[in-house]
């Protein structure tokens, strides 16, 4: 009787587990880890975690966490719509020193400057994009431009910007403006750039 | 007796099933995509095949050589000029693999296959 009922018990437990593991989500591509946050130097992290896509987080909001597979979206030809983030000639870009995102000192100026902008346009969303040079894994560099962008929005909060004004997002390596292999191209590519959406 | 008997085989079963399990992990987890992106050498239309060169963790230089696998994802990702959506700041058009070039900035997603790199995904980012 008992070992009947044990081995219903085990039966059960074992479909179960079955259920489980066939539900097992796809191979998925991990969130990559962000680097510690004790100093603005990175170090690359001891597992390989994928991202499929940029992650993005409104402030003060944490990232989504569920990222889905890039899909390509054919263009079809729908009316933009009357307000949305677009490039704002004003909002420069600032630029980061290698595997790091503590603000350069030659950003501040450019920072200060952008923030004039926001507070005379205090309608405006921002959106602000990590960005990275090529060296580093894909992952790697999501996370470091993750930090990029949080320490930019940081340092305009800081100025007195809202912070549920801003909206941070990290594309990695993957949206470079060039692709040689050189340091003056590399340090183009490690940036913060800035969109608006005035509402 | 009998009490020790159901107890060790359900102990059995238990373990059975943590083994399948962590078997059917290791599985999933040994198949997951991985994410490269760097510069093409060279496109190969017959063998449906790509070159690229990437840096990559210790900013090593490295070549890698993909095939593209059955129904593959090709497109072309430009910064959308009016995006409604954030995760969506930049439009993907589909493209063929006549319309990748060498000297394209890509991002692929791969699959090893035995020794081979199988790329789900190769999304051109920019162009010159």
């Amino acid at each position: 009787m008992m070992c009947g009922k044990s081995r219903r018990a085990g039966f059960a437990l074992l479909i179960l587990a079955l259920i489980l593991v066939g539900c097992a989500k796809r191979p998925q591509l991990v969130q990559a880890q962000a680097p510690a946050p004790t100093g603005a130097a990175v170090t690359e992290p001891a597992a390989p975690v994928v991202s499929p896509q940029p992650s993005v987080s409104r402030a003060p909001e944490p990232p989504p966490t569920s990222p889905t597979p890039a899909v390509p979206t054919p263009a079809v030809p729908t009316p933009p719509p009357a307000k949305e983030f677009a490039e704002v000639v004003a909002l420069q870009d600032i630029y980061f020193d290698f595997d790091r995102y503590d603000i350069r000192p030659d950003a501040v100026s450019t920072l200060a400057a952008n923030v004039d902008w926001m507070k005379s346009n205090p309608g405006a969303l921002i959106l602000i994009e990590g960005h990275c040079d090529e060296r580093g894994t894909n992952e790697y560099n999501l996370a470091l431009g993750d930090r990029r962008a949080k320490s930019t929005m940081d340092s305009l909060v800081a100025q007195g910007v809202a912070a549920d004004r801003i909206t941070i997002i990290s594309y990695g390596e993957e949206r470079p403006v060039c692709a040689e292999h050189t340091e003056s191209c590399w340090s183009r590519n490690r940036r913060a750039h800035f969109l608006a959406k005035v509402r | 007796m009998k009490d020790r008997k159901d107890l060790r085989s359900t102990s059995l079963l238990a373990v059975g099933v943590s083994i399948l399990s962590l078997f059917v992990w290791a599985s999933a987890v040994a198949t997951a995509a991985e994410r490269h992106s760097g510069r093409v050498v060279a496109v190969d239309a017959a063998t449906r095949t790509l070159v690229i060169d990437e840096i990559g963790a210790n900013a090593k230089e490295q070549r890698l050589r993909l095939r593209l696998a059955p129904g593959a994802q090709l497109v072309m990702s430009e910064r959308d000029e009016h995006p409604e959506d954030l995760q969506r700041a930049f439009k993907e058009v589909p493209i063929g693999l006549s319309d990748v070039n060498p000297g394209d900035f890509v991002v692929v997603e791969l699959v090893k296959a035995g020794k081979e790199n199988l790329a789900d995904l190769v999304m051109v980012t920019l162009r010159r």
